[in-house]
């Protein structure tokens, strides 16, 4: 077995663990990042294609939260995490959610001015910068949906930088903060699985670790370490601690955006290469609108979802787009480690009133598509009506129901969560694990709740304020 | 992968390229073996409850199998069916280089 020590240990390298070891490492600590996955040359793999699929996603991308119905997730498993596949959207926290999380959880620090404070910074350090020119056709589609139905839409900006002929380069943790911290001399160890802490007492003394070699074959590894943050995201770090006999207020209240998608198709072809800027507003916070990634194997999966006869759109696949709608769920769900399996059971059971949102959701997508200039609308209802004129659009309130719904995200959150009282949360205001000195949570388990918008911002803003934090204490 | 998963998977892959044929069936593999443990041996149990089905048929029936599936009232069955359909569909789409983006 080979034997590591580090003052601080990081397990997780995605938007909260990058900015913990970059501000540890830049505080003068000796910090070691420990990451499940691989480590990827930057802009090496095709955007949402299968090589990224099957190296930079956990499961290949498709893992599912059970229930009725059950819930498809994706999450980032690489050198960087999710910020390495995700679509780099950005979007502060809402400052009435801010208001709202600190009132009932009892969190001190916590004002949208004090946030925000903490979001420039961040912003300033990622890069997030609006498109230099228009908007791609997939985008504005979104766009002239709204204006058409007198709706709000926004262009968002994105995690990206911009060259003077305007090409975008995605800033991941791996462009951005990641380098920062090795730069202060904070060291990795990627394709090392950590498989459990060890508790003493009260305090956590190091990690038991597998590495992955190069070869194929494996190694043990134990990291003895001062202090260990957990930033596995909001299914591995609860999954993790519990698996390290850390259970209280660990791993329930699980929140998601559960999306439903339609797949949209128009008379012009549609480009395929980037993820829409666009979002339609109009039902925001409860309700948000927007447009997939659309190579041609997710137009398929989302044709075929219907299981109505695609073969005629899918050969037109050039002029089909996938558009989805997202929702602030009022069900919560549970990770659950089981005794000897690496991955924990996921669960999500959805209200009576988020399956109604939902059919709201696809019936308001469907509308702003059809207002676009979308011909054909094909639901991820199984079943489901495929839809050309707007008057049809009715259908899709039965329709979704739970037998039928064909429901995904990527977004989950809130798994462990911040509190001052210990009956509401996992950790304290900061991050710290009840009852165990030197352990901490950073990441987006620490959220809330889900926050109606893409939480990698808010991921890294509330990074940040705990990352600062936890230094001053060291 | 199971038997019965590898010709589910041969019947649903429509290429006729043997080299795109393997890619797809590797892939299918790749997502089978990668899949969290708990997914993955409620598809092993069902795989192993519908080799039953199918060998008891004569002949055996792997397309009825899968139309029934299809259509059954039982969401856990429909799944089934769905996420072979699924993994081959997406596979032979991306992984085939002369048609994909």
């Amino acid at each position: 077995m080979r034997h590591v020590d580090a003052e601080v240990l990081i397990v997780g390298s995605g938007a909260g663990g990058a900015t913990t070891a970059m501000v540890l490492a830049q505080a003068g600590h000796d910090v070691l990042v420990v990451e499940e996955g691989p480590e990827i040359e930057p802009g090496s793999l095709t955007p949402f294609g299968v090589d990224e699929m099957g190296l930079a996603y956990r499961h290949h991308g498709s893992s599912a939260a059970l229930g009725s119905p059950p819930v498809a997730y994706a999450e980032g498993r690489c050198v960087g995490g999710s910020t390495e596949v995700n679509s780099g959207l950005w979007h502060r926290l809402p400052a009435n959610l801010a208001e709202e999380w600190r009132g009932r959880f009892g969190l001190d620090e916590f004002s949208p001015e004090v946030l925000d404070g903490y979001a420039d910074r961040i912003e300033a350090m990622v890069a997030v910068n609006p498109l230099p020119g228009p908007a791609p056709a997939s985008s504005e589609v979104l766009e002239r949906g709204a204006t058409q139905l007198g709706w709000r839409s926004v262009e968002f900006p994105r995690a990206f930088s911009y060259d003077s002929a305007g090409r975008g380069t995605k800033q991941t943790m791996s462009r951005t903060l990641l380098p920062r911290a090795w730069d202060a001399g904070a060291s990795l160890l990627a394709d090392t699985a950590v498989t459990r802490l060890q508790v003493t007492g009260n305090r956590v003394v190091g990690a038991q670790c597998r590495r992955r070699r190069s070869d194929g074959t494996h190694e043990d590894v134990e990291i003895r370490a001062d202090h260990v943050v957990v930033c596995g995201g909001a299914v591995q770090s609860p999954a993790l601690l519990q698996r390290s006999g850390i259970r209280r207020g660990i791993g329930r209240g699980l929140k998601m955006h559960p999306t439903i998608k339609v797949a949209a198709r128009f008379t012009d072809p549609v480009d395929h290469q980037d993820v829409p800027m666009h979002r339609i507003t109009e039902f925001a916070p409860h309700l948000a609108i927007g447009g997939s990634a659309s190579r041609r194997g997710h137009v398929a999966l989302a044709l075929a979802d219907s299981g109505a006869d695609i073969d005629e759109a899918l050969a037109d696949w050039r002029r089909v787009f996938v558009y989805y709608a997202a929702i602030r769920s009022d069900a919560g769900g549970r990770v659950i480690a089981l005794p000897g399996m690496r991955a924990p059971l996921v669960t999500y059971r959805l209200t009576p009133g988020d399956l109604s949102r939902l059919a709201r959701g696809a019936v308001h997508l469907g509308e702003a598509l059809l207002a676009a200039g979308a011909t054909e609308l094909y639901p991820s209802i199984e079943g489901g009506s495929v839809v050309r004129r707007r008057e049809d659009l009715v259908r899709w309130w039965d329709e979704v129901d739970r037998a039928r719904a064909s429901l995904m995200t990527v977004h989950l959150t809130s798994s462990i969560r911040m509190s001052s009282t210990r009956s509401l949360a996992g950790s304290d205001p900061f991050g710290k694990v009840w009852d165990v000195d030197n352990l901490y949570v950073n990441d987006a388990s620490l959220l809330g709740d889900a926050p109606g918008v893409n939480p990698q911002a808010a991921i890294m803003t509330v990074a940040l304020r705990n990352a600062e934090h936890l230094a001053s204490t060291l | 992968m199971l038997m019965l998963e590898r010709r589910v998977v041969a019947e649903l892959t429509t290429s006729s390229d043997p080299a795109l044929r393997g890619q797809v069936e590797r892939w299918v593999e790749g997502s089978l073996d990668d899949m969290a443990e708990v997914l993955r041996l409620g598809v092993i149990l069902e795989s192993l409850m519908f080799s039953i089905w199918v060998a008891v048929r004569r002949p055996p029936d792997l397309q009825g199998l899968l139309g029934w599936l299809d259509v059954s009232p039982i969401p856990l069955l429909r799944s089934y069916a769905r996420l072979f359909r699924s993994l081959v569909l997406f596979g032979e789409l991306e992984l085939d280089g002369s048609t994909t983006s």
